[in-house]
């Protein structure tokens, strides 16, 4: 907290003297919608969605966030301008946010609590703007630090992935009729090496996902994230034997050959194609 | 103003360098046995007998698990050398581990810590895979932090305790000293006063029976070269101590499954290949430390052998044949398999001294040491 209020400290002398320095460019403020939707409804910890996958099964949500890092308005010349994100203390430091859509109601009481966080505020140059870019994932240095010892929302246990020495980039936890204690889509950096004491220095797979979207108008539109095409054609009554209950990125998992191409990522010797889960509504 | 900025900054600088057991040059700590280097202690996190009091009552607290039922203690037990005897581990919300509990005896020495995991490195690194496991469920305390910190902060015991520990600090009860304790606690469970360190570091030549004495011939020879994996004053992979030049670690695949010939593993077990990917990986684990070995049944990554004497067969036949079933296969043909485990022929006296050998390596005052047991257990 104390470092946290040394930054906020930093930052606003470092605004006060290039306000000073009288630059030319103008900032607006930004407010980054998310949700997700599933069955055509608003996603909610508090409802249960029939008719799901394959076996067309009743599912009851047990978590749902992710990260997005490296955030970029788009103009209508094609040119980029980053987000600069308030840092609250909470759920946004650096470039990194962290989407919270779970309420800690009903089953996601388990791992969840009950503030949500779907609106990303930061603020960009002042241009009209008709795109969005982003990485849903958290950038590699940040990625790999010390779970007890990062800033939030980089210290939040629900998201730590101590056994990979990284965070989970991306969590949709349900249970299903045929998987009633869960399953799970995880998605984080595999493959991971480090040097001779055990700092991370590479990860073959490092399972960040790129995100484009045109005609995005930050002030009236909202990133959606379509649960009902992450789970489209997939049984989520079934887990292959031995295996991490539904699909959480590892390399040689039956159930990740079906999830991972809906992120755009390679998985086996499926190549990597664009992301179908996100859209602009 | 610039002479107080420097007497601060002298004071900050002797207030880090004090009471540093952490240099290379230091004085031996009390509780490290003849023959035993000084284990490396972070920097970060000096090692006094405050802290590794706290870590000790912290270890043993089944307010470390959410629904607290259980504790670190519950699955590493004093007298199993700090292992729980089952085959695979069961979590506090009764799911079953993959793995088998893992001795955490002299795990101050070990390079890596967990069965196959070459990514965590450090103790205070270690215990928040317990604590905030999903896959499977352990302690239980994903997305609950706060609630662990709140249990410690209401309790006038243990507000001293961490006061005590991490003294100049306004706010010690937190997560990341919690951490810090119970690694601390983890680096004194030190043994090495068994009756072969009796022999070998005390000068007690009448400590071993002449069976273990050939068994210890033996275990050191060419013929059967068990000393090349499980090296060195701790018989486990290479050991990290104070001074060490170089830290490596180890893995091995000791011809334990086979599956379908191709040397496959069972697929929630594939040792270092889960981590890396790299197929030749595959089935690697770590040789554990044989000391107290004799306590720590049933064996293997997987508890799939329940006896010392079945394990030196497994050794000696130089790979594990499955003759039915899904995890069918013979490990002694697996193309993964350490080309130090080539099979070997023992008489059956040979075998027993072997095995006479590796109970030579029982530490009884590991499992009397009153400084590491529960605190919450009256001896009478």
């Amino acid at each position: 907290m104390v470092k946290y209020m040394v930054r906020r400290l930093l930052v606003v002398v470092l605004f006060g003297v290039s306000a000073c320095g009288g630059s030319s460019e103008s900032s607006k403020n930004i407010a980054l919608k998310f949700n997700a939707k599933l069955r055509n409804q608003e996603f909610s910890c508090n409802t249960t969605y029939s008719d799901i996958g394959t076996t067309n099964s009743t599912i009851t949500p047990k978590d749902l966030r992710f990260f997005v890092s490296n955030i970029n308005l788009i103009d209508d010349q094609g040119n980029r301008y980053p987000l600069d994100l308030n840092e609250d203390g909470v759920y946004q430091y650096q470039d990194v946010a962290l989407v919270d859509l779970e309420n800690g109601e009903a089953a996601c009481s388990g791992e969840g609590n009950a503030s949500l966080h779907s609106t990303i505020s930061g603020s960009a140059e002042d241009k009209n703007y008709v795109g969005v870019a982003f990485t849903v994932g958290v950038p590699f240095l940040l990625n790999h630090s010390d779970t007890v010892d990062s800033e939030a929302p980089l210290n939040n246990t629900a998201m730590a992935w101590n056994w990979n020495g990284g965070r989970k980039f991306f969590k949709f936890d349900f249970s299903s009729n045929g998987m009633p204690t869960g399953y799970n889509i995880h998605l984080g950096s595999t493959g991971c090496t480090g040097n001779e004491v055990g700092a991370i220095n590479v990860c073959s797979s490092p399972n960040r996902v790129p995100v484009e979207l045109t005609n995005f108008n930050p002030d009236s539109n909202t990133i959606v994230l379509d649960l009902e095409a992450l789970l489209a054609n997939l049984n989520v009554d079934f887990n292959t034997d031995k295996t991490a209950p539904g699909c959480m990125s590892g390399p040689t998992d039956p159930e990740c050959r079906n999830i991972f191409p809906k992120f755009g990522l390679v998985i086996q010797e499926i190549p990597a194609s664009g992301q179908k889960i996100f859209f602009v509504e | 103003m610039k002479d107080v900025l420097t007497l601060i900054f002298l004071v900050f600088v002797s207030a880090c360098s004090g009471g540093g057991e952490g240099g290379g040059s230091q004085q031996k700590l009390d509780f490290i046995p003849a023959g035993f280097p000084n284990p490396e202690i972070p920097s970060d996190n000096n090692l006094t007998p405050e802290k590794i009091e706290l870590g000790r009552h912290l270890f043993y607290d089944v307010r470390l698990s959410l629904n607290q039922t259980t504790s670190c203690g519950s699955c590493h037990l004093q007298e199993k050398a700090f292992t729980d005897g089952r085959r695979l581990s069961i979590g506090s919300t009764g799911e079953s581990h993959p793995r088998n509990s893992i001795s955490i005896v002299n795990s101050a020495y070990q390079t890596t810590l967990n069965w196959a995991n070459p990514l965590v490195t450090t103790l205070e690194q270690q215990l928040l895979i317990p604590l905030f496991s999903e896959h499977p469920v352990e302690l239980g305390f994903a997305g609950h932090d706060d609630e662990l910190v709140r249990r410690f902060q209401t309790d006038q015991n243990y507000i001293e305790m961490f006061k005590v520990s991490f003294p100049g600090e306004s706010d010690p009860i937190n997560l990341k000293n919690i951490a810090k304790a119970i690694a601390s606690f983890e680096r004194r469970i030190v043994s090495g006063n068994s009756a072969y360190d009796r022999f070998v570091y005390q000068g007690d030549q009448s400590a071993m029976s002449t069976s273990a004495l050939r068994g210890m011939n033996l275990f050191f020879s060419e013929r059967i070269e068990c000393d090349h994996c499980h090296a060195g004053f701790n018989f486990s992979s290479p050991a990290n101590h104070d001074g060490v030049a170089e830290k490596r670690s180890q893995f091995e695949n000791n011809g334990l499954y086979n599956i379908g010939n191709d040397g496959s593993y069972p697929p929630n077990n594939t040792g270092l290949f889960e981590f890396t990917g790299v197929i030749s990986d595959m089935g690697k684990f770590r040789p554990p430390s044989l000391r107290n070995v004799e306590l720590t049944a049933p064996y293997m990554h997987d508890g799939s052998i329940a006896t010392l004497e079945e394990v030196i067969d497994h050794y000696s036949r130089g790979g594990r044949e499955i003759k039915s079933g899904i995890f069918k296969g013979d490990g002694k043909n697996s193309p993964f398999k350490s080309s130090l485990i080539f099979g070997f022929e023992l008489s059956s006296q040979e075998k027993k001294d072997l095995v006479n050998f590796l109970k030579s390596l029982t530490d009884t005052d590991l499992i009397s040491d009153g400084e590491l047991s529960d605190p919450n257990v009256v001896v009478r």
